[in-house]
């Protein structure tokens, strides 16, 4: 994308010119974290042009909480499903890594499936995400109900994004400008879920021409003053969203308070499973105390990073004690985490800071 | 984590199934978040689920928009 890359670079130019002030955007994906970092892409943006990455992996923002129950479980037996991705995220006191009663899955309904092979075995999918895992988690969820499992239920963090974003539009540390919005996100809540949000928002896809594009048009939208939500992904994403989708994370759960991790309390930014599916309910299930705040790790500048107050490469830990192979925070286990984004392309211009 | 991937229907498969393939790697899919699909349809892939469906001539439509504008920006 050479000269692709000379164009946009001009185009952004350009538009700073314009406006003629530093301009602080946030990407809330994980998937547009690992393009940045990859592509370079940060390289290309004019001076005064910072692109900050947000709360947007689903594993980084899991609670510290939620990492315990689980351990919690597996100690008593039960086998826990959970995606690979969470296996080294910091509980409390360790991670789920050691423990022996895991079913590393791709699929939630790997679990399911697991469990109606093994009807003598209790089994918990542990689950986080954001909309589309959602929308999984729902479908097994309404499946465990359907088949009446008896050996079945489930143990979810999963997390509402815009809520969030409301909280981080307002955060004055960091004069957030805009918002380049998750297109995966929005492929199932629609553009809908993002109208009326405090801050400019452009729905981009995942292909760095594309990333560069969003960014143009939230300059455009800053320069005119505009506060709109652009979709500039139309291949995957629709006014309305996926309707089927949407009714059925209605049907099996309700938006609730809860803690992301690093951000702290996100008024209706978590997912319970409501009471119709209380029997699946792991919490209920096994009486697991699913509140209250765990410490960070010290020195762990994770939620900065998460919030936007600092890059990556302003933590003391970054690439010294903490690299993808011993992790201090969960921003640096996933491979979508901000900082184990910007690590691993750290030999790439623009992939950090 | 919130990796999905756009893959093409190659069969339906009962209770809700189908095959999908993407640059020849073949696998085997949840189609029940979606209304109504058929083979040929390209689906985004998330956890073994598909979660939407890919609209053709929307992509088509935004490479309209996005040639337009460097043609603007360029001139």
């Amino acid at each position: 994308m050479n000269s692709s890359a000379a164009f946009w670079r001009a185009a952004l130019q350009r538009a700073m010119d314009g406006i003629g002030r530093p301009v602080n955007l946030m990407e809330v994906c994980g998937s547009h974290s690992l393009a940045v970092a990859k592509y370079g892409l940060r390289a290309l943006l004019p001076d005064g042009l910072r692109l900050l990455s947000g709360p947007g992996c689903p594993v980084c923002v899991s609670g510290a909480r939620f990492i315990d129950n689980a351990i919690a479980l597996s100690r008593r037996g039960v086998k826990v499903a959970v995606f690979g991705d969470l296996l080294r995220i910091p509980g409390s006191e360790g991670t789920l890594q050691s423990e022996k009663e895991l079913l590393v899955i791709y699929s939630p309904e790997e679990a399911l499936l697991y469990a109606r092979n093994h009807p003598e075995t209790e089994v918990v999918l542990a689950a986080v995400g954001f909309a589309p895992t959602l929308s999984a988690g729902a479908a097994v969820l309404e499946e465990a109900a359907r088949s009446g499992v008896k050996n079945f239920s489930m143990l979810t963090d999963f997390k509402r994004i815009r809520p969030a974003l409301d909280m981080l539009a307002l955060d004055p540390a960091t004069e957030l400008a805009g918002f380049l919005l998750p297109g995966h996100v929005a492929a199932v809540t629609g553009e809908k879920e993002f109208v009326s949000l405090a801050l400019p928002g452009v729905i981009s896809g995942f292909a760095p021409e594309n990333i560069l594009h969003s960014l143009y048009l939230l300059l455009l939208q800053v320069a005119e003053g505009k506060n709109v939500v652009v979709n500039n992904y139309h291949m995957m994403v629709s006014p309305e969203g996926n309707t089927t989708a949407l009714a059925l994370i209605e049907r099996c759960f309700e938006a609730v308070s809860g803690e992301w991790r690093g951000i702290g309390m996100v008024p209706g930014g978590c997912w319970k499973i409501r009471k119709e599916f209380a029997v699946f309910d792991a919490a209920l299930k096994y009486q697991l105390d699913t509140a209250g705040t765990v410490r960070a790790p010290a020195l762990c500048r994770c939620g900065d990073v998460l919030r936007g107050h600092i890059a990556p490469c302003e933590c003391p830990l970054f690439g010294k004690a903490c690299t993808p192979e011993h992790p201090v925070g969960a921003c640096m286990v996933s491979t979508e985490g901000a900082c184990a984004a910007s690590y691993h392309y750290r030999g790439t211009e623009g992939a950090s800071c | 984590m919130c990796v999905a991937i756009p893959m093409k229907i190659v069969a339906l498969l009962p209770a809700c199934r189908g095959r999908v393939e993407c640059d020849g790697v073949e696998r085997e899919v949840n189609l029940r978040l979606l209304d109504h699909c058929e083979v040929g349809d390209y689906v985004l892939v998330h956890a073994g689920y598909a979660i939407e469906k890919v609209s053709r001539a929307s992509a088509d439509e935004n490479l309209r928009i996005l040639e337009e504008l460097k043609r603007s920006l360029e001139s």
